[in-house]
């Protein structure tokens, strides 16, 4: 019998962030910064949800000249799955009074309630991951 | 003995270096009275960069990426992506603090990887206690004199295997390590020193009689400074493949000066071997600089020079050792005072040799890459 580890806060957080747009391709100091997660803390949950198969890391295609091709990041439909269950249980903590604060996304644009872009976002949090 | 070589080896470094000075402008005068020729770029030399390594991947080498650089380098090959990426996301990073904290934060991250990811496994890492413990026992066994030596060896060699095998599933092993020749002799001349040492103890108690354990400390940590140096030796970007090929020729001439010596030896009838250290030394100091001269690195002269150091210093030992035990002398105590003060004067070595070799072949390599820059800029005039 397999038992799901809950997911830190953090890594709620980037796979909202993500899914705010599913299709679009993202950079990981770009994604970061919108989470306010340093490197330390963001790569580990990058390379987590990628061994788990939530996470597709792609190279860049075009690189801008004279500089070397990044990664890009984008949720597999099994991550989106995830990060929909992920947004319904925010939403229910929320609901019920809970410190974590879910703002509205922006119309039109995500599939689910993107959470705070403030950089305090790991203040709120914690500090692990 | 070293005042001679030292003598030696600046006299050959000034003539060698005068002399190609020399031809230089005789060749650059004939050149200006020709026909133009194409001008030779410092890249028409060897380079030390013959595949691509992690550091080519990043533009703006400065010391935040230069620090990640060499983290990453050390990532097992199935997370050297993230390792890339990571260096290639520092490079659109702005601003000095923000791209060390980037840095810091990303190599923290490979550090755990590195950690997790490139460990040997436990049957890997038992085997390798095991081995060591067994050196550990083994010299013990043999000679008490020898315990704390014996214990410093074996953690010493754990040590060296543990990383070496780290090393060895690493993704970026662009830079190559020592020349096989290199490692072979090295190693064996290792091994050698432990078995003509503890023969020297054993069969000559007084060599061993070193009550501060100053002796066992010093030589345990040579002995396994040169273990390192040829199973796992540092990344540094003058650790390049130019240097390593040209590791092989100081190798090469330390072994062949050695055979040299000992077919005089047997020709003369009278043991020259106790002169080679001064020829050693020079000889080295001038393949160094003749390597700086060639690749325009004066890394690479002064690697070029610790790899022959390193060997002629641990065949020297090997050498020295067995000529004074088989050697006959008058009386037990004689003998038995001249396998002391050899042992001594010889664990010595082990750090003097490379240290001579090293800081004149570094000279010489300089002289010889300031020779060849003023070369070229001759040449291009």
């Amino acid at each position: 019998m397999t038992r799901e580890r809950r997911r830190s806060p953090q890594t709620v957080a980037v796979l909202l962030a993500l899914a705010v747009a599913p299709q679009r391709w993202r950079y990981g100091y770009e994604l970061g910064a919108e989470v306010g997660l340093t490197a330390g803390s963001l790569y580990p949950i990058l390379i987590r949800l990628t061994d788990q198969g939530l996470l597709q890391a792609e190279w860049e295609p075009d690189p801008a000249p004279g500089r070397p091709a990044r990664h890009l990041y984008r949720l597999t439909p099994a991550g989106i799955a995830v990060a929909a269950e992920a947004s319904a249980t925010m939403q229910i903590v929320s609901d019920s009074g809970s410190a974590t604060r879910v703002t509205p996304s922006r119309p039109g644009e995500a599939s689910f309630p993107p959470v705070s872009r403030r950089p305090s976002a790991r203040a709120q949090w914690g500090t692990t991951s | 003995m070293i005042i001679l070589a030292l003598a030696v080896t600046i006299g050959l470094i000034v003539l060698i270096f005068s002399r190609r000075r020399a031809r230089r402008q005789t060749v650059s005068l004939q050149k200006s009275s020709s026909m133009p020729e194409p001008v030779s770029t410092p890249s028409d030399g060897p380079t030390e960069s013959g595949a691509e390594t992690l550091r080519d991947a990043v533009p703006r080498l400065d010391a935040p990426a230069r620090l990640l650089a060499a983290v990453v380098s050390w990532l097992p090959s199935g997370r050297v992506d993230w390792g890339r990426a990571m260096l290639a996301e520092l490079d659109q990073v702005e601003g000095s603090s923000s791209r060390w904290h980037f840095a810091i934060g990303c190599v923290r991250v490979t550090a755990a990887g590195i950690v997790r990811g490139g460990r040997p496994s436990w049957v890997a890492t038992a085997a390798i206690g095991a081995v060591a413990a067994g050196i550990g026992v083994a010299i013990g066994l043999i000679s008490t004199q020898l315990r704390v030596f014996g214990l410093l060896l074996a953690g010493g060699v754990a040590a060296c295997a543990w990383l070496a095998v780290m090393r060895a599933r690493r993704a970026d092993r662009s830079q190559p390590a020592a020349s096989v020749l290199s490692r072979v002799v090295v190693l064996v001349g290792v091994f050698g020193s432990v078995v003509a040492s503890m023969y020297g103890v054993v069969h000559f108690p007084r060599a061993g009689s070193d009550s501060s354990h100053v002796y066992a400390v010093f030589f345990a940590a040579m002995l396994v400074g040169y273990l390192w140096l040829v199973v796992s030796p540092p990344t540094s970007a003058g650790w390049g493949r130019a240097a390593a090929r040209y590791g092989l020729i100081a190798t090469g001439v330390v072994l062949a000066l050695w055979s040299l010596a000992l077919i005089g030896s047997v020709l003369l009838g009278r043991s020259i071997v106790g002169v080679t250290p001064a020829v050693l030394v020079p000889v080295v100091a001038v393949v160094g600089g003749l390597v700086g001269a060639r690749t325009r690195s004066v890394a690479a002269a002064s690697v070029v020079s610790l790899y022959g150091g390193t060997v002629a210093a641990v065949t020297l030992f090997v050498v020295g050792m067995t000529a004074t035990i088989t050697n006959s002398y008058p009386t037990f105590a004689t003998h038995e005072l001249a396998v002391s003060d050899n042992l001594g004067g010889l664990i010595a070595f082990l750090l003097l040799l490379p240290l001579a070799t090293v800081s004149l072949g570094t000279v010489a390599g300089a002289l010889g890459v300031q020779s060849s820059s003023s070369g070229a800029g001759t040449s291009a005039r």
